[in-house]
């Protein structure tokens, strides 16, 4: 690529937004206050399987400073709705709870404690039921049944199985059969949380007319607008979401109950505020699913690979979001394997609903399908990264569901690895070495930017996208890039539902994949015609002038000039000829992007205590083209950081009843900075051919391989192979002494 | 996460607090907080007041009583951790505090209050059992002083009468302690001890131990300390003592270690700490 020529691309700019983040002044959902503001807070289910026989409100209903106790009977029929299976369609069970932490009551009150203190007074008279909470047991025979309705809608199967996909191809007995290893494991992994850092809330405030606005820390402000829409059955013009900064997302925030909060509003006409406590969001919010794989894996004695067998259930608890297809897909696709059969379900339990965790389901996967790799190898006398690289798939191999894989070649990242110390080093005593691939196909959307010329000539770039991940800052710089004017003179803006273009969902790694073009489109639109007013201003053709800077200049006649600040002038002063600035970009970028990562662990294990140390941590990953290599390895480290809690430390615990055990951070360990270790990140760019500059999406992959490849380096440490997640210091232990 | 309501008090003196004890049943102690308030944000405690006594200076401070150290219940793990007293005397007390909880919790949180509160998995009970700590305490009918090993009961439970305000911890025979250290294995996620074990050696040859974390309460390990007691900590008798040191024990298992985990790591950490006062 003619990277020389670029000014702002791959320069280490710092966020714009990331001074008022450090500092707390940004604005959180929760800091917003409102004259006549209500509070709501919920009354939760404390059974994980029950009938619910009656709900006394009384004593909570008489505090004074409460507004309204809210129960099932209150809400509209078509929020009674038990057969939703998505919680933002369904607001209070009405009959039946069907997991700890499933809304029955809210309160509203003139002030949030209140509303806290009301919510402990309200009494639930429960008749149990029996729960069931692991995913095998939700399928077995006797277990209780989740959801009735589907009985009567699916009565050829068991009435806890959601679906059930398979992938198949060749003849994978036989492969079986002649195979000179072969590997075998079945791994059960933790359902796990976002971990996000702001607990979920939403304000919702109407106006006179029917209008209803909610402020929301959403992914996807457009897809809020028309769920608040269609559930409250009010018109998308009277809907207007107001995207607020989000304290992380990693696909969880997208809704959860902006339209309860908007009926409250239209309700009481008055604005309503609900902000669920931590405890509430580990219990009742969309983790990722636990998960049951079993993989079998084959290979010839050079080392490849034949055939795989899989079998993966999905835990998705009482809604129904879990990745199951698109993970099991990769369960080999990641690798050229000519026999498969692959069966992957989503089963019904006594837990709240599952959603998205960036690379959904891919880190689980890959600890299985990795730790299977490395056994083979052991087996086979091959090294890790020897029979990684004579299967892994590449540009133009077919994945399980027949789709080509986008161009990448994983060949420069093994040797990446083969060249950095993390890899190939000697151990000391009780360390060991693991290496493990992650690789995912990325999301595509259409998308839509416009950028317009300010008066003071700076440059206003109008997006739709929320920014997670630091997308501002890549976009700033691509509007500088195109344009021609450094990225301080750039200023990139969400809009709201009512104002912003039009952009998809941020998650699936492709803010910049797809937004990016469009500003690279409105930015040069923007452009031609600021060259164009200054072309017919100064009399020259466009070709003989010069866009650098605060001005417009023709060539070789440095005083001739105008500035941006004098075209914004010209095309804007009364009775003027020219229009004003306004380039558009619309794209619709189809192609999904390969992105390949590898990741290499290095342990010491203390074998008497199970203890883990990660010693050394190395991410390579092919980014296509780093617009910003801070943020795209800041990105990386974030997503291996994540990969470790997965491995090590993280798990959401239940016990037989349903009732979660790990309700707070006390409990529940997501990493911090002292269980961080030092992160080498080492950036390949491969130009994607239809991303902005050749960039490809960064955010998932990096989190798929540090749990298996810190597996596998137990393993190499230990000899012990790993076949639990979280790998908690007890389990490897354990694995220690049944070696 | 907003707690229950109650009535705060700030009395000016020890002899208040203990009045306000008496006029209000359901109240408690508020030193650093860093137990209490978390357990009233989650309501799993609802006192009717609280009477803060973080700021009475009579409860603070660490001096030196002839042979013995005295440490004021306000004390905090950072005030521990940076005593020169400390630092000098009974270095073991100042890195026992630079292991419990984050930064937070070291700045607010107390020596009387952890004692006070007894988590079974706080650090420093098994820490002052070793080092046989005296509790003093105050109340309605006077001055009281407690044996370690009498003052922790059970889990969350001492021998404070609802009354009564722990002033004091006293450390005898400061310069009779020749070795002591306090090694755990920690949560990842609270910093509490799955396992902590203290072990002090004294010049005059005594050997003792403490547990804390994996048992309901912290406790001298007093198999291991006679199965040790007279003879050289060589590898082969602390590796003997170690093995003693689930005998008799009560072991508590969790979501985050079972019961059968913890008695392995109290032996593991027991053998650790006395290959370190060996020297």
């Amino acid at each position: 690529m003619a990277t020389e020529t670029q000014s702002y691309i791959g320069k280490r700019m710092k966020r714009p937004n990331a001074v008022p983040r450090l500092t707390g002044f940004e604005k959180y959902t929760d800091d917003i206050q409102m004259p006549g503001m209500l509070h709501a807070a919920y009354v939760n289910s404390t059974y994980a399987h029950a009938r619910l026989a009656g709900i006394d409100t009384s004593e909570a209903s008489a505090i004074p400073g409460v507004v309204e106790v809210i129960t099932a009977a209150d809400i509209p029929e078509y929020a009674r709705n038990d057969s939703a299976m998505d919680r933002t369609f369904f607001f209070l069970a009405s009959e039946r709870v069907t997991f700890v932490g499933q809304p029955v009551a809210v309160v509203i009150a003139t002030d949030p404690a209140i509303a806290s203190d009301a919510a402990s007074l309200i009494t639930v008279d429960y008749e149990p039921i029996n729960a069931v909470v692991h995913g095998p047991d939700a399928i077995a025979k006797e277990a209780p049944v989740i959801r009735p309705e589907r009985q009567q809608e699916k009565p050829d199967q068991h009435p806890n199985l959601s679906a059930e996909t398979v992938f198949e191809q060749g003849n994978v007995e036989q492969a079986f059969a002649n195979a000179a290893a072969t590997s075998d494991f079945t791994m059960t992994t933790a359902s796990v949380h976002q971990g996000y850092m702001e607990p979920r809330s939403v304000t919702a405030a109407p106006d006179p007319t029917g209008g209803l606005t909610i402020w929301t820390a959403t992914q996807g402000q457009f897809a809020v607008r028309t769920a608040v829409s269609q559930m409250l059955r009010i018109p998308e013009t009277n809907v207007r979401v107001e995207p607020v900064t989000a304290g992380g997302g990693f696909g969880a925030r997208f809704m959860l109950f902006e339209p309860l909060v908007g009926w409250l509003a239209l309700r009481y006409t008055k604005p309503v505020k609900l902000t669920i406590t931590r405890t509430e969001d580990f219990a009742g919010t969309t983790p990722a699913p636990e998960k049951v794989i079993s993989v079998q894996l084959a290979a010839d004695s050079t080392g490849k690979f034949t055939a795989v067998r899989g079998d993966l259930t999905f835990n998705t608890g009482y809604f129904s979001k879990s990745p199951f297809e698109p993970a099991a897909l990769m369960l080999g696709s990641s690798y050229r394997i000519a026999n498969y059969a692959i069966t992957t379900r989503e089963v019904f339990s006594n837990r709240s609903g599952t959603g998205a965790y960036r690379a959904p389901g891919l880190p689980q996967v890959a600890f299985a399908l990795e730790s299977a790799i490395d056994d083979l190898a052991h087996k086979l006398g091959i090294s890790p990264l020897e029979i990684r690289r004579r299967n892994a798939a590449a540009g133009g191999d077919l994945m399980f569901d027949g789709a080509e894989w986008q161009p990448f070649d994983p060949q420069p990242l093994f040797d990446e690895v083969e060249r950095s110390p993390v890899w190939s080093e000697p151990t000391g005593p009780n360390e060991g070495v693991g290496i493990a691939l992650g690789l995912r196909r990325g999301f595509t959307d259409s998308a839509s930017a416009n950028v317009r010329l300010n008066a003071d000539g700076t440059v206003q770039v109008v997006v739709g996208s929320m920014d997670l991940t630091g997308t501002t800052t890549g976009l700033t710089q691509i509007a500088a890039e195109v344009f021609g004017i450094p990225p301080e003179q750039v200023q990139v803006t969400t809009a709201n539902t009512e104002t912003a273009p039009h952009a998809g969902r941020t998650g699936g790694s492709k803010i910049l994949y797809t937004v990016g073009n469009a500003v690279i489109e409105a930015a040069g639109h923007a452009r031609q015609q600021v060259l164009a007013i200054a072309a017919s201003e100064m009399e020259v053709g466009t070709d003989d002038l010069e866009l650098q800077d605060d001005r417009v200049t023709v060539r070789g006649a440095e005083d001739h000039f105008l500035t941006l600040s004098q075209i914004y002038t010209r095309s804007t002063q009364p009775g003027t000829q020219y229009p004003p600035v306004f380039g558009h970009g619309n794209q619709a970028n189809s192609v999904k992007a390969a992105a390949v990562s590898a990741c290499v662990a290095r342990v010491r294990v203390d074998p008497e205590s199970g203890h883990v140390d990660i010693i050394g941590m190395m991410t390579v990953q092919d980014v296509g083209r780093a617009i910003n290599p801070s943020e795209v390895e800041g990105q990386i480290r974030g997503g291996v950081l994540q990969g470790i809690g997965i491995g090590l430390y993280e798990g959401l615990i239940y016990d037989e009843g349903g009732q979660l055990l790990t309700g707070t951070f006390m409990d529940y360990t997501l990493p911090r900075t002292v269980q961080a270790p030092s992160i080498d990140v080492v950036l390949i760019e491969d130009p994607s051919p239809h991303g902005p500059f050749g960039a490809r999406g960064v955010a998932e992959s990096p989190i798929i391989a540090p749990a298996a490849a810190i597996g596998n380096a137990i393993f190499n440490a230990t000899g012990a192979r790993m076949t639990e997640l979280p790998m908690t210091p007890e389990r490897v232990w354990q694995a220690i002494q049944a070696r | 996460m907003y707690p229950a309501e109650f009535d705060y008090h700030r009395p000016g003196s020890v002899a208040d607090a203990i009045k306000l004890l008496q006029d209000n049943p359901e109240a408690k102690l508020l030193a650093g907080g860093h137990s209490l308030l978390p357990v009233m944000k989650l309501r799993l405690a609802q006192p009717t007041a609280l009477i803060d006594i973080s700021s009475l200076s009579e409860l603070s401070g660490v001096s030196e009583d002839g042979d013995a150290l005295v440490i004021g219940a306000n004390t905090t793990y950072h005030d521990l951790m940076n005593s020169s007293v400390i630092k000098n005397k009974l270095p073991v007390l100042a890195e026992a505090s630079d292991l419990v909880g984050d930064v937070q919790v070291r700045n607010k949180g107390t020596i009387g209050g952890a004692a006070a509160h007894a988590d079974p998995a706080s650090d420093l009970p098994a820490v002052l059992l070793a080092l046989n700590a005296e509790f003093k305490t105050v109340g309605p009918s006077g001055e009281k002083t407690h044996k370690a090993t009498d003052f922790f009961v059970d889990m969350f439970t001492t021998t404070l009468e609802p009354e009564e305000v722990l002033t004091e911890i006293r450390i005898p025979d400061v310069s009779n302690v020749a070795g002591a250290t306090y090694l755990k294995f920690a949560h990842p996620a609270s910093g509490y001890a799955i396992v902590g074990i203290a072990a002090v050696k004294t010049a005059s040859g005594e050997v003792r131990a403490a547990v804390t974390g994996s048992v309901p309460i912290a406790v001298r390990l007093s198999a291991v300390e006679s199965e040790i007691s007279g003879k050289d900590l060589s590898d082969d008798n602390i590796a003997a003592a170690a093995e003693k040191a689930t005998e008799g024990m009560d072991f508590v298992g969790d979501i985050h270690a079972s019961d059968e985990y913890r008695a392995h790591l109290t032996k593991v950490y027991t053998k650790r700490a006395l290959k370190k006062i060996a020297g």
